[in-house]
């Protein structure tokens, strides 16, 4: 703007910015209104969510690494892990192993760890491979050579496999903390289903907090293992077995045929 | 879009009793047998009864029982009441105090399911934590979910052997896929119900009003998922494997005669906890979150795996999805 008259008449040099100034100060508010509105959970209407899903699926392509919404992995709703130490038997390492001296021959383990199995990657990794450090016992050890927590596994695990840590990150891969145990600690028995064990909560809502991968897969041999399933149904209540059925023959085979299509 | 076979049901409009003339109505018929049988056991085994030490609170509570309105239907005071009978007589039937809540409806919430057959191993623990959790008997062995084993390449739902051998599972060359209440948008079973003791709640749960059943099964024949379970017999549990934690449209103790399903554990989902099945799920093949909201687990599962519904066909919309990834 133009100086007017060396400062005098200041009301009308205000009103004269009015147009401008106005709009500018709706703005502001109108901006503020989104933060103002933030306590509100972000959810949906059920025709905003359908209408959003619909786009995805229109749109819809593989690529690796984003979401299909176009998320990478950093932008993952946030989440904690249960700490992974305080069920590490010989941890601290650097007890016993002095982080001057690194054997990295691959031998048979005769003294120490004698119960590891090396499955991981068909047996091909040893331990200073990929995985830990032996200048740095204590850590794990990331591709490029930065330590990496104990207790945040999963960034380790995710430098390989990450469509696994994208599902674990988004929700699609995993257990949440509070759950009955994992199959890799102790396969989960009956005991685990009855009254005492249910003060143990996961919640589908509010704080995330997620069992790291060594929860369930033991990082030498990853795969879970088979284990013994719970009690086969029984008979039900108003249905017979089938004539010549055994009692507790395992599976049965013949009986409910008159459900139509069972065939053998 | 409605389906409805007009002579089977009446529309949610004309459900409504007619108020003018309430001896014609149900009600009124249920209320004059109640009284006529009221004064017959007065006169009539009025004397046998006195012989026995008569529980007059369990008597009373019968009675109260039968004239108990819809779930809908009650007043504060009135819910409050029934949820008292229900927690006496599970007193007096399992020696057990339970709690009997009445959570409604979280805003902004519906359920979905997923369970990504990848990650299935068939080790039927989600059956296990159904019963525990829901307090189904254990007698009859009703259970609400079913994990078939198919062989590798089946695809046909009918060639299925729910009754596998469960010995150091996953067996070679076999698939699982577990079968529960799907939660479908558009219920067959709730259109086949004469007496509207069945119906969709907000959140997306299919409900019964277990004391409004009428036991007539015609849900259980419309459901395609074999997900509504009957009780012939009163439910017997022991003591110490009730779960005491209930909801009324939940897990509360049933009777003999009233159907029951699975409600997405109502009395867990409701307070922001997760169903039973998917907590004790040892491989995490489970998932189950709100489908409004875009950060929920569920979501990502919809729009990045390659998910279906079973029986999608029929158009019963199941808010349950099956992917492999």
């Amino acid at each position: 703007m133009q100086r007017m008259d060396g400062g005098r008449r200041p009301l009308s040099r205000y009103l004269a910015a009015l147009p401008v100034a106005l709009p500018l100060m709706l703005a502001v508010a109108f901006a503020a209104v989104p933060l103002l509105a933030a306590d509100k959970p972000p959810t949906q209407s059920p025709e905003e969510a359908e209408s959003v899903l619909k786009q995805i699926m229109a749109k819809r392509f593989v690529v690796r690494g984003v979401t299909a919404r176009g998320q990478t992995l950093s932008q993952a709703p946030p989440f904690k892990v249960v700490p992974r130490i305080p069920s590490l038997t010989k941890y601290p390492c650097t007890n016993c192993h002095d982080n001057s001296f690194v054997d990295s021959r691959v031998r048979v383990l005769k003294e120490e760890h004698t119960d590891l199995v090396f499955e991981h990657g068909g047996g091909r990794f040893w331990c200073y491979d990929a995985c830990h450090n032996g200048k740095d016992m204590d850590h794990l050890v990331s591709l490029r050579g930065t330590p990496i927590d104990y207790n945040q596994a999963y960034i380790l695990c995710g430098q390989c496999h990450f469509q696994q840590a994208e599902d674990f990150a988004f929700g699609g891969h995993g257990r949440r903390a509070g759950a009955w145990p994992a199959p890799r600690d102790v396969p989960p028995t009956a005991e685990h289903l009855l009254v005492k064990e249910r003060g143990k909560i996961a919640h589908w809502k509010g704080e995330r907090v997620l069992l790291s991968c060594p929860a369930c897969h033991n990082a030498h041999a990853p795969a879970i293992r088979p284990f013994q399933a719970s009690p086969v149904p029984e008979v039900r209540s108003g249905l017979k077995r089938a004539p010549g059925e055994p009692e507790g023959a395992g599976p049965f085979s013949e009986w409910e045929a008159f459900s139509g299509g069972k065939k053998r | 879009m409605s389906a409805r076979n007009p002579g089977t049901g009446k529309d949610e409009a004309g459900a409504e009793p007619a108020r003018g003339r309430s001896s014609l109505s149900r009600r009124g018929l249920l209320r004059g047998a109640g009284w006529l049988g009221a004064v017959a056991a007065l006169f009539g085994g009025g004397t046998a009864l006195a012989r026995q030490a008569v529980d007059t609170a369990a008597v009373s509570d019968s009675v109260a029982d039968l004239f108990q309105k819809h779930y809908k239907k009650m007043s504060r005071e009135e819910m409050q009441e029934a949820i008292a009978r229900i927690e006496r007589r599970a007193k007096r039937d399992f020696d057990v105090a339970i709690h009997v809540g009445n959570e409604p409806p979280l805003e902004n919430v519906v359920f979905g399911y997923a369970i990504s057959l990848s990650r299935c191993k068939g080790t039927r623990r989600c059956v296990e934590a159904c019963m525990a959790e829901n307090n189904t008997s254990r007698d009859s062995q009703i259970q609400y979910i079913r994990v078939l084993e198919l062989d590798h390449g089946e695809t046909n739902l009918t060639n299925a052997d729910p009754y596998y051998d469960g010995e150091n599972v996953p067996r070679k060359g076999k698939w699982y896929i577990p079968i529960q209440c799907q939660q479908c948008e558009n219920p067959p079973c709730v259109k086949a119900c004469p007496v509207q003791a069945t119906w969709k709640e907000p959140d997306g749960i299919t409900v019964i009003d277990y004391n409004w059943c009428i036991g007539c099964r015609y849900c259980q024949a419309a459901c395609p998922y074999w997900a509504r379970h009957f009780n012939w017999n009163d439910p017997k549990l022991p003591a110490d494997e009730v779960n005491v934690d209930t909801h009324y449209l939940g897990n509360r103790p049933r009777r003999r005669g009233v159907m029951e399903k699975c409600t997405f554990c109502i009395q867990r989902t409701r307070k922001g906890r997760q169903p039973a099945c998917l907590e004790a799920c040892p491989t995490g093949a489970r998932i189950f979150g709100n489908l409004l909201d875009p950060n929920s687990d569920i979501r990502y599962v919809l729009e990045n795996k390659t998910v279906y519904r079973l029986k999608e066909d029929l158009g019963t919309e199941p808010k349950f999805w099956y992917f492999a990834d």
